[in-house]
């Protein structure tokens, strides 16, 4: 498709035209759904919790991508907007069941003991488990990074950290994770 | 997925068994589900009512705008000033606001500022009053003191005149000649004199002379007395312990038990 070949500065300019406005927002939404689509996706876990939080977030890109100012790149400010949805929807979603205490049921690992595919025995299930039971920041990091293959300095705007310390954050999320996996 | 060779070296520095796994996702989204979710998003936009009109953007402006622009400015600032408030309240009761249900006499306001002014002169006519009216008691005290001391004169008088041979009771001026009330008679001695003084509160002489301070002969009273020793009711009037003082300087507690 010809729009996902276009680049942003193209998209940006076609959005601020009303006769191409639509069509633009629509051809951003191809070119970065995926990839925010899984990096939502490992932060909530299931596919319904995903598409809310990715839908709800494509929805607040309307609302402020006239006011975008292209000093930062779309890339890095979707990123940006995305984990901030990501976290927030989880944070809400904590203080629900602490309220409701059902805190087992919204677990991450319960999460993704739930997911159909899910077996224990499978190291990629396990490195799964690893991931979840890193702290929040650490966790950002080492998907960011294992998973979107992204540059530490694209990293560091979005994530609003030097990249010294995303790479030291990246050495030592990766190394819980391996002794993870070994002892469980 | 191409792997940056870089991140897959990095990783094999860290940790080998991370760097096998690298490129394996677990999870799956449904059939089509990205086809289809660019349609979705746009569909939930229009259900929430999200502008998706756009409008051209019109460079136009009504006739006189510029020339009412400051004036209409400034009423919306005294509007939004004014409602910022009643804003703030129930709808019951911003609605209520501007109605006033006090009334108050024709002219009030016209008429206020005169009634103020004449009430401020006439107060300070009664301060001058005031002034006399804060050491009333003090005053009274003063009295008081004056009166023993007339008292004490009289009584030195008597004594002398007595002493003189003139009778045998000093306190014999006292008859019924000479005083209407029949039961002033009592006080027909020194003894008994002193004894109706005494037994007179401060209070009883202050109510005595708050009565009858008027019917004095205040001038025969003055020359009859000696003042010579009286505090000057400055002083008494700027420190008030003058006064205690001329008592215990004149032995008020004997002059009470003689």
């Amino acid at each position: 498709m010809s729009t996902e070949i276009q680049s942003d500065e193209e998209l940006l300019l076609q959005f601020r035209d009303p006769s191409t406005k639509e069509r633009a927002f629509e051809s951003i939404i191809k070119k970065y759904q995926e990839k925010l689509y899984w990096h939502i996706r490992r932060l909530v876990i299931n596919h319904e919790d995903a598409n809310d939080v990715l839908q709800n977030m494509f929805i607040k890109v309307w609302k402020s991508l006239d006011n975008f100012r292209e000093e930062s790149q779309l890339y890095t400010w979707l990123y940006r907007i995305s984990t901030n949805e990501s976290l927030t929807f989880l944070n809400n979603q904590k203080k629900r069941n602490s309220i409701s205490l059902d805190d087992e049921e919204y677990s991450p690992a319960y999460k993704l003991k739930s997911d159909p595919h899910f077996d224990a025995n499978k190291l990629e299930w396990k490195l799964q488990m690893a991931i979840q039971s890193l702290p929040e920041k650490q966790k950002l990091v080492f998907n960011l990074r294992y998973y979107d293959e992204m540059p530490y300095e694209q990293m560091s705007k979005v994530l609003e950290t030097s990249t010294g310390a995303l790479k030291a954050s990246y050495h030592h999320a990766a190394k819980k994770i391996e002794d993870f996996i070994l002892n469980h | 997925m191409n792997t940056d060779p870089n991140i897959l070296n990095e990783i094999r520095e860290i940790s080998p068994l991370l760097a096998d796994l690298h490129g394996i996702n677990v999870f799956q989204a449904p059939d089509n589900y990205f086809q289809n979710l660019p349609e979705s998003v746009l569909i939930r936009l229009d259900k929430e009512k999200v502008n998706l009109n756009i409008q051209e953007p019109s460079f136009e402006v009504p006739n006189g705008y510029f020339e009412s622009l400051s004036s209409n400015i400034l009423k919306k600032i005294k509007e939004e000033e004014m409602g910022s408030e009643s804003d703030e309240l129930p709808p019951v009761l911003s609605g209520q606001k501007s109605i006033n249900p006090f009334f108050i006499p024709q002219n009030y306001f016209e008429t206020f500022p005169q009634t103020v002014l004449d009430k401020i002169r006439n107060e300070d006519k009664r301060e001058t009053g005031k002034i006399v009216s804060f050491h009333f008691k003090k005053i009274y005290r003063y009295a008081t003191a004056a009166v023993i001391a007339v008292g004490l004169f009289l009584t030195s008088y008597l004594m002398f005149q007595n002493n003189s041979g003139k009778g045998k009771s000093g306190f014999a001026v006292v008859t019924r000649k000479t005083v209407d009330d029949p039961g002033a008679l009592k006080y027909n001695s020194e003894k008994a004199f002193n004894e109706g003084i005494a037994s007179l509160s401060d209070d009883q002489i202050i109510r005595y002379l708050e009565k009858n301070g008027n019917s004095f002969d205040m001038d025969a009273l003055i020359n009859s007395s000696d003042t010579s020793g009286l505090p000057n009711p400055e002083d008494y009037l700027i420190d008030e312990n003058t006064l205690n003082n001329y008592l215990n300087k004149i032995n008020y507690k004997n002059f009470e038990t003689q």
